[in-house]
């Protein structure tokens, strides 16, 4: 019923001008969405049950997302993420004719060039699942437990300095709350101001 | 070409700083920073050093919480040894809306403070500090600037230089302290900030900013509303959890003009469970703690009219004749009397004030008056005003053989005796607490704790003042009649108010402990008046006079096991009216008839003789019958956090409280109107039909 919820006030959201959602609180269910990735291969997030999901908020012209880029922070996330077995999927919430908005073909591109290895990659141009999420930075993650359980919802980092250096130095939240989930425990940061550009989504 | 201007002004009135900016992305930069000095720094000294950011237009950066997005800017000084720097202080920020976003910034320009110390050597001549500085400058898309800039300090040029206007200018951005203690809490989703206030009706516009992250939605729109001399600002939860906060600060900004710039208050919320404020609450551009002076007044004045109550007058007015004798020869000790019985009164307030305050800040919902939603407390103050009525009629007047209160109360004459003669008028007239005091004390408690403890205190004093002025005072006490034989004969009088208080308590415990509880009253009185009897008739022997006391003490202890606990739901309302709750209310509100609202107890008289006199009567129920007014009754009679809230809502924290909403009229429902706390029926009909 409250996936239910928010769907329609995401699409609701889309009719009228975006009015403010609710964010999915942590500790709660995370919403539901189904899409189809840039290799054109279906994926609803309710079917990955039993598995950690982390979502990562993309905009390849952000500068605080070639800040995790350029200094190998994201990719090196990803594989130790995935490695664990968890699902990595990149989302690029920016509109057609804002910055970040690209081609699927331009976006596999984009990230094989920057050596990154998500799972999947999504381009979600409504704005549907950002909005859902209430996504509002790039870079902006969300971790979701196995049970589909939002587990944490923030920045990747806890410095949110521009400069690429500082990535190496600072506490990487997503890794400290998979190893969080991996251990049983409730995790440590549940939530943290995110920072870097604002997504960009469509009027 | 402004802006080149402007860099050619900076540099040639300043020549103080000199930053090389390097844009990220080829282009701008977007943001010209300039490091100013408020003046020369001396050794130990501070000064204030002025970060300025110059903003290319339609480009913006950001407060120290930048909000949805966005990265406040850095500031990373390298400073020589011995030096220091402050926190970094922010002007009011401006929402920049941006898509489904929120976040907090600024356009244009802005002017960061900084205060900086020097160390207690330090050495003539120019000295220069170096910042790192990033900032985040975003339009459309956002783009990093960093730069490393210098600041000289005491060069050739800083003692000319008159930054006076720049810098006031600067510090007239930022936000003043806020003047009221605020809290917090989470209610049902909603993150609620509240605040004592008590300026003036005219200000139009209210705006609320969370300086800290993830409290409150952002894009939400916030609701703030003044009422009672509370300010509530309401906004939907954001996703931060409270147990990740300790403090929240927040801005509150107001205006008192419809258009332009707002004044902004900066406070810092506790929650709210912890109500001890720090400091009393003057109103913005007014003499501060004007309306404080104005509720002590009126404790003041309830603390006087007290003496006149039945309950409180026969104790008083006996004890004022025994210290008319003892003026007579010793007015020393006269003096002496009163001061300890001003001590005993002002004393006992606190006590209760101090309670109620605990009380409070531990969660509980409840008001003046709370002494009497507990059964057990309304019986023990029913027996109390039959000893004192026993003592009066002269049933016993034995010299203490036990805690005999009543006996000290108008045989005494040690200052000791004075002192608890106050408690005991301070307990004796809780019942009565007056229409005067609901103000004092509906302030007092939405206050600090120390204006709080003031007014109590003040209301003390009022109740002890014409006592206390009577023993200072010899002209005074040649008012008063000349002893004789007479005061016997009046004393007992004078124990028939006292009967007849307690026979009301016992009517107010009808209603919280059911008949059980009236039967359970009544027969502690029957034991207390044998115990009382037994310890009259003590037998000579020594064997026997203990076992009578033994008796009696057992007759006591048996009384007190028999005092009712438990509540019971009070009466209904009788067809007239409409129980009132919170959801009643919300629903009638949303239709468009009038509504009055009464907030009544069994226990407060004064909410029983306005019901009588002016509700309850023919004229009123035909007005109201005419005018389709809802008439809503909620019964505090025991305790009911819902009606505490209400009467909060409104600056009260007892009853009798009378609320008309007008009816609706082009769709526009009007300010709910405060009516007096005594009623008359033409004061209802006035309100009702406005004529």
């Amino acid at each position: 019923m409250k996936k239910f919820l928010a769907t329609i006030m995401a699409v609701g959201a889309l009719a009228i001008a975006a009015p403010a959602i609710a964010a999915p609180a942590v500790g709660s269910p995370a919403p539901d969405f189904s899409a189809t990735d840039v290799n054109g291969k279906a994926i609803k997030l309710a079917d990955l049950k039993g598995k950690i999901v982390v979502l990562e908020w993309t905009n390849n012209e952000c500068p605080y997302v070639k800040k995790h880029y350029g200094s190998g922070n994201m990719q090196k996330t990803q594989k130790e993420a995935t490695a664990k077995g968890v699902e990595w999927i990149t989302i690029n919430s920016s509109a057609p004719g804002r910055q970040g908005h690209v081609s699927a073909e331009d976006a596999k591109k984009i990230m094989s060039d920057a050596g990154g290895t998500p799972s999947a990659e999504i381009l979600d141009e409504s704005g549907t699942i950002g909005k859902a999420y209430d996504a509002k930075t790039t870079p902006h993650m969300f971790v979701i437990d196995k049970e589909g359980t939002l587990a944490y919802a923030g920045a990747i980092d806890d410095n949110p300095s521009p400069k690429p250096e500082d990535a190496a130095t600072a506490k990487n939240y997503v890794l400290a709350a998979l190893n969080d989930i991996e251990a049983g425990k409730p995790v440590e940061t549940p939530t943290s101001q995110p920072y870097g550009c604002a997504v960009k989504y469509g009027d | 070409m402004r802006r080149l201007l402007k860099a050619c002004l900076v540099s040639l009135f300043f020549l103080l700083s000199i930053g090389p900016v390097r844009a990220q992305d080829g282009e701008g930069p977007y943001v010209q920073i300039r490091l100013v000095p408020e003046g020369v720094l001396k050794p130990g000294g501070e000064i204030y050093v002025a970060i300025e950011q110059s903003i290319a237009p339609g480009w913006h950066t950001y407060w120290k919480n930048p909000g949805d997005s966005g990265a406040a800017p850095r500031i990373k000084w390298s400073l020589p040894a011995g030096f220091e720097v402050g926190e970094i202080e922010w002007p009011v920020p401006h929402k920049l809306p941006y898509g489904p976003l929120l976040n907090y910034g600024y356009e244009d320009g802005v002017i960061l403070l900084q205060k900086i110390r020097a160390p207690a050597e330090l050495a003539e001549g120019a000295v220069t500090l170096k910042a790192d500085i990033d900032v985040l400058v975003c339009k459309e898309i956002c783009i990093p600037e960093s730069g490393t800039y210098e600041l000289i300090l005491n060069g050739l040029d800083s003692s000319s230089a008159d930054n006076t206007d720049y810098f006031g200018n600067a510090r007239g951005k930022m936000p003043a302290p806020a003047p009221g203690h605020a809290t917090y809490a989470e209610q049902g989703g909603t993150f609620v900030i509240e605040m004592p206030v008590a300026w003036p009706q005219t200000i139009k516009r209210y705006d609320y900013i969370p300086t800290e992250w993830g409290m409150v939605e952002n894009t939400a729109p916030s609701e703030i509303t003044v009422e009672g001399g509370r300010l509530t600002i309401k906004q939907p939860r954001g996703q931060r959890a409270l147990s990740d906060v300790n403090e929240v600060p927040g801005l509150l900004l107001w205006s008192m003009e419809d258009t332009g710039p707002m004044n902004a208050y900066a406070f810092t919320a506790t929650i709210s469970d912890t109500s001890v404020a720090a400091t009393p609450v003057p109103a913005p551009n007014t003499a501060p703690d004007q309306s404080l002076i104005v509720v002590l007044f009126f404790a003041l004045l309830g603390g006087l009219i007290l003496n006149l109550m039945p309950c409180v007058f026969p104790v008083l007015s006996i004890k004022a004749l025994s210290l008319v004798k003892i003026a007579e020869k010793e007015p020393a000790k006269a003096r002496l009397h009163g001061i300890a019985y001003t001590a005993g009164v002002i004393f006992s307030f606190l006590i209760s004030a101090g309670l109620l305050i605990a009380l409070k800040s531990g969660g509980a919902q409840i008001g003046w008056g709370f002494q009497l939603q507990n059964p057990e407390m309304v019986t023990l103050l029913a027996w109390l005003f039959f000893i004192i009525g026993l003592n009066l009629s002269g049933i016993f007047e034995i010299g203490g053989h036990f805690g005999n209160v009543g006996n000290k109360l108008t045989q005494g004459n040690t200052p000791g005796h004075s002192f608890f003669t106050g408690v005991l008028a301070t307990l004796v007239a809780t019942p009565c607490i007056g229409p005067f005091m609901g103000v004092a004390l509906g302030f007092g408690l939405t206050q600090s704790a120390f204006s709080n403890l003031l007014v109590f205190a003040v209301l003390g004093f009022g109740l002890a003042l014409p006592y206390l002025a009577l023993s200072f005072i010899p002209a005074l006490q040649k008012i008063l009649p000349k002893p004789g034989v007479w005061m016997h004969t009046f004393k007992q009088l004078l124990a028939f108010p006292m009967y007849a208080s307690a026979a009301w308590l016992v009517w107010v415990l009808s209603q919280q402990s059911g008949q059980m509880g009236v039967f359970a009253a009544l027969m502690g009185l029957v034991l207390i008046a044998f115990g009382i009897w037994l310890l009259r008739h003590e037998p000579a022997k020594l064997l026997w006079k203990n076992l009578v006391r033994v008796f009696a003490i057992l007759a006591f202890l048996a009384a007190l096991m028999l005092i009712p606990g438990g509540t019971q739901k009070p009466e209904k309302s009788t067809g007239f009216s409409q129980e009132w709750s919170p959801q009643k209310l919300s629903q009638l509100l949303e239709g468009g008839d009038a509504i009055f609202v009464e907030m009544t107890a069994a226990w407060c008289i004064t909410c029983k003789v306005n019901h009588a006199i002016a509700i309850d009567t023919p004229s009123t129920r035909r007005v109201f019958s005419e005018r389709n007014v809802q008439y809503l009754v909620g019964d505090w009679t025991n305790q009911n956090p819902e009606i505490t809230q209400y009467l909060n809502e409104f600056g009260r924290n007892g009853v009798p409280i009378y609320v008309y909403y007008g009816p609706r009229s082009n769709g526009v429902r009007p300010e709910p109107v405060l009516l007096p706390q005594i009623l008359t029926p033409g004061i209802v009909a006035k309100a009702v039909t406005g004529n």
